[in-house]
């Protein structure tokens, strides 16, 4: 009877790892190698061509707490994420709800919705430096209709990483969108049409069948937005390079100068192995405080 | 009625903030310099030299080619790589699913930038800077769509599963025709994303790549952009255009994708 | 289905472009010219002219076929495949003091003694001081280009400034950016950019850094930016900035000059690579002048910003020489004179302004020639060539203690904060 379910559980393995075999072996190559040597790396000086050169313990981490620079990455991506993930994903929900109702056009305004997504980088550089330039810009030109004075959007450290808060809200809110369709187009019709024989209104219906349904799909949105936020780095590259005055270096991008502009490999992966540490002590709290709370049909 | 007036005004509004920047590019587009150099909105007269001049300065139709093949390639693998894992870790009870599963999500917390140089090394040895598989291969499997996949395969009913084992279906039997069927709107948002992304990324294949032949049309568009002096700005977002037109295709066929999902939602139950 | 797609993948997988010269063997084309890689990170119009330089070196070779590749940051790749048998022959890079001591490339110097029909004599003499470290060359000067002081003409004679006689010192500028400051217009801006900072200084004739700024093979160990020279840059900058006659765009170039071409800033400080441009495109007309100086000191030059024609040294002998051909062809005066008259940059061949197109240039666009002159009016010395640094995050203090500066923080801590940290680094 044992060696029965023994073997059954080795046949039920072996058919598991069967269907994940190709994407270990990808991951193994291209992402836990580089995990690996970006550990191996954090403790290392290393040479041009990621070449080992000596083992130095902790002195890059010991370093790091030393810098103010790198401190004060840890606060800014802190408050970024804060300012960015939760407006996205209700801006996303909201826009997912609207253009999923039964109306004429809906399907021209979802495809509008998802559009943001096709605009590279090279494009979405050029169009957020125009509107948020000091002077010229689009926001300042409206706001100034207003009668509101010009703001320093980029060049003051009070504003800018609300302003790049801002300009990654807008360029996350597509994929959410989409994400969060297909999420309300998975929900079974049934579900609604036997509430609606029940006599639930609008709101009922939202709060107490879509959003439960919708609940694996929105822990899923949760958890990404939290790590991209946390690794975002294009739109700070592009608008204020980590300026002014570092009110905008978030740890990517700081690991980003550090390794590629001044070649600290060394620096560069104590400061990701903190970021991954940060990161995943995150992520575990959402799925300990988040997967209780998903419902599974 | 109140409520339908009130929905499309909401459509409508949310609908220009988040088209305007297109809008904004396909108007620079037409514009003479002199318009950019005074911040205009609208170009003073329509011209389509930009266009040609895009077209002229780099070989467009070879970009266009290569980043359709790279994104198509990258997003049939990551339907069929990542729906198997997240099938195997759901539906299959095996021991140390997991700790497995933790292990690749573990992976989404290494910021990219960190795997770049690594990764160039493996490449190097691999002999495979300027190929296509150097740009294809690494990508075509994602802890985010095999996530994004187990959540929803979580939400397809018990009952169906427990009456597919009851006749005896077998794993892969139920994987093809039920699972994949059952999941079209994640597939489409899934496929969307991957295409995308494929086609939208830029440092990964500069660094890959110094041919042409190989070379994808985001490389094409930072060619026209200029770093040194002053941007043309009107050959810039011509090009963004052009490229724009073929992820314009795929959300379209994707979203109908999604929106065939609630079809097969309501047979399901 | 499933086949198909797994088909379409599979074949997908094995389309293989050929790799060219990753075996360390020298490639040939069929009529038996050698083939080298060239790597630049010129774009937008400017490359378009160099695509025709090198087409034009391919169709006059019988023995040389350059393959141009454009990089978008070059010494990030280089990094990896530096000392790889898939680094290119040649490339163009702008780290001086990097590359040299980089130990995967050939110092043109050597190349130079090789070969009597090439000598350094025949560079500008300003360009090969620059670009010499401790009396050597080791990358080939080709694009090169100065800062200079850019101003709008009509605005000028509107708020009754002659035009013809620009400001030329620190309180002139000031001056004249009070006059010319109109809401929204702007008197005055430099770009939050080190270069900027550290051409203020050789105007002067001061030096940056201790070392004579890192030239003569010591690296430096600390900065004079914490000096009376520093102190009066930020204060002429400070004043401009408290009365409201500065405008600050931030770190992005692209930014200060678009409040110059819509004409909402009248005077700013940029390179002369952008001239070709502005030439072509402003509705109104501009005029360059020199780079100003505090009152009572001498104009005594600026430091030139560019990148050189590297030599790797992981390539065959064959690749080598003819990575030499393509070097010399670059610098020779025809295609210097074509390169500066068409893009701004200034020709490093002394020759290149007596031919045509260059020639011509000069005489119809003074704006293009007060960049030359600026060159060949610097006296050539440590301090005019300019800092000479392996750390790269030094610009990046500067630049922080200049944004500082513009958010109005107080001159003497910031320049103090600025001195600890780059002294800090420089002792590391």
């Amino acid at each position: 009877m044992n060696k029965k379910k023994f073997t059954k559980e080795v046949k039920l393995f072996g058919m598991g790892i069967l269907y994940l075999l190709p994407t270990f072996v990808i991951l193994s190559v291209f992402l836990f190698y580089p995990i690996w040597k970006t550990f191996q790396f954090s403790f290392s000086d290393v040479l041009d061509g990621g070449i080992v050169d000596e083992f130095v313990g902790l002195k890059h981490y010991l370093a790091l707490f030393d810098s103010s620079s790198f401190l004060n990455s840890i606060k800014v991506s802190f408050q970024f994420v804060l300012y960015t993930v939760p407006i996205t994903i209700i801006l996303s929900l909201f826009l997912a709800v609207i253009a999923n109702e039964k109306l004429k056009g809906s399907r021209f305004f979802q495809m509008i919705f998802s559009s943001q997504l096709g605009i590279s980088g090279a494009a979405s550089s050029a169009i957020l430096l125009f509107f948020f330039h000091p002077t010229l810009g689009t926001i300042n030109n409206v706001l100034g209709f207003f009668g509101i004075p010009n703001i320093q959007w980029l060049t003051s450290p009070d504003w800018a990483l609300f302003s790049v808060a801002l300009a990654t809200v807008w360029m996350g809110l597509s994929l959410n969108f989409i994400l969060l369709l297909g999420g309300l187009q998975n929900i079974s019709v049934d579900l609604y049409e036997s509430s609606t024989v029940d006599g639930a209104g609008y709101w009922t219906k939202l709060f107490k069948i879509t959003l439960p349904l919708l609940s694996p799909v929105l822990f899923f949105v949760t958890i990404i937005n939290f790590i991209n936020a946390f690794q975002s780095f294009g739109q700070i590259h592009i608008l204020t390079e980590g300026g002014p005055s570092e009110a905008t270096n978030l740890i990517v991008y700081s690991i980003y100068r550090e390794s590629f502009m001044y070649g600290n490999y060394g620096f560069a992966s104590a400061q990701a192995v903190v970021l991954f540490l940060i990161t995943l002590f995150v992520t575990l709290i959402q799925f300990k405080v988040g997967e209780r709370r998903v419902h599974y049909q | 009625m109140m409520k339908k007036m009130i929905l499309y005004i909401l459509l409508t509004i949310s609908a220009f903030f988040m088209f305007a920047p297109i809008l904004y590019a396909f108007s620079v587009s037409f514009m003479s310099a002199s318009d950019i150099n005074n911040a205009a909105i609208l170009p003073s007269s329509l011209s389509l030299d930009a266009y040609q001049e895009a077209a002229n300065r780099i070989p467009l139709l070879q970009f266009l080619a290569n980043s359709f093949l790279i994104a198509t390639s990258v997003m049939i693998g990551q339907i069929i790589l990542c729906s198997l894992a997240a099938y195997a870790f759901v539906f299959i009870p095996f021991k140390g699913k997991n700790v497995l599963f933790i292990l690749l999500l573990s992976t989404m917390l290494i910021p990219f930038e960190s795997t770049i140089v690594p990764n160039h090394v493996t490449m190097i040895n691999l002999g495979w800077l300027d190929t296509y598989q150097s740009l294809i291969v690494p990508t075509i499997v994602t802890p985010f769509g095999v996530f994004l996949l187990r959540q929803h395969f979580l939400t397809m009913p018990k009952e169906l599963w427990d009456a597919a084992q009851m006749d005896g279906c077998s794993y892969f039997r139920y994987y093809l025709s039920f699972a994949l069927p059952l999941s079209k709107a994640t597939l489409g948002a899934l496929s969307i994303f991957a295409f995308i992304s494929s086609w939208n990324s830029y440092l990964w294949p500069l660094i890959m790549t110094s041919n042409d032949n190989v070379r994808p049309i985001q490389i094409g568009l930072k060619m026209l952009v200029s770093s040194q002096a002053s941007t043309n700005w009107p050959i810039v977002m011509a090009g963004a255009i052009i490229a724009l037109v073929p992820t314009l295709i795929i959300l379209f066929l994707g979203l109908k994708y999604i929106r065939r999902g609630l079809l097969s939602g309501s047979i399901k139950g | 289905m499933m086949k198909k797609t797994v088909g379409v993948l599979i074949i997908a997988g094995l389309i293989m472009t050929a790799c060219s010269n990753q075996n360390g063997e020298t490639s040939t084309t069929e009529d038996g010219k050698v083939v080298i890689d060239f790597w630049h990170n010129l774009d937008g119009d400017n490359a378009q002219t160099l695509e025709g330089m090198i087409h034009a070196f391919n169709e006059q070779s019988d023995t040389v076929e350059v393959n141009p590749s454009f990089q978008d940051n070059i010494q990030q790749q280089l990094r990896t495949v530096g000392n790889t048998d898939s680094a290119p022959a040649v490339f163009l890079g702008g780290d001086n003091a990097y590359y040299s001591q980089s130990g995967y490339i050939v110092p043109i110097e050597d190349m130079i003694e090789q070969d009597d029909a090439f000598q350094k004599e025949d560079l500008n003499e300003a360009v090969l001081e620059n670009h010499s470290l401790d009396g050597k060359l080791n990358g080939m000067p080709f694009n090169v280009f100065v800062s200079l002081l850019f101003y709008n003409v009509e605005m000028f004679e509107e708020a009754g400034l002659d035009p013809a006689s620009p400001p030329t010192t620190f309180s002139e500028v000031q001056a004249a950016a009070s006059e010319l400051t109109n809401d929204p217009i702007k008197g005055f801006s430099i770009p939050i950019n080190t270069s900027f900072i550290y051409n203020l200084f050789a105007v002067q004739n001061e030096l940056v850094y201790d070392n004579d700024n890192g030239r003569l093979g010591e690296a430096p160990t600390q900065t004079f930016l914490n000096s009376p020279v520093g102190e009066e840059i930020f204060a002429w900058i400070d004043d401009m900035n408290q009365a409201g006659n500065f405008g600050n765009y931030g770190r992005t170039w692209s930014n200060t000059q678009l409040a110059f071409s819509s004409g909402e800033l009248a005077m700013y400080l940029d390179s002369s690579a952008v001239t070709g441009i502005w030439l072509e495109t402003l509705d109104f007309e501009f005029a360059t002048a020199p780079m100003p100086v505090p009152d009572g000191e001498e104009w005594a030059g600026v430091n030139q910003v560019g990148s050189q024609l590297w030599l790797s040294s992981n390539s065959t002998e064959e690749e080598i020489d003819a990575g030499w051909k393509f070097i010399k062809y670059m610098v020779s005066p025809e295609v210097q004179s074509e390169w500066s008259a068409s893009t701004g940059y200034v020709p490093v061949t002394t020759a290149a302004v007596d031919i045509s197109p260059l020639k011509e240039t000069y005489e119809e666009h003074e704006q293009f020639r007060i960049a030359y002159d600026a060159l060949i009016n610097t006296d050539p010395s440590p301090a005019t060539a300019g800092p000479s640094l392996e750390q790269l995050d030094i610009d990046e203090q500067i630049a922080q203690a200049f944004e500082k500066l513009v958010q109005g923080e107080d001159i003497s801590s910031v320049l103090e904060e600025a001195e600890t940290s780059v002294n800090n680094i420089l002792t590391e």
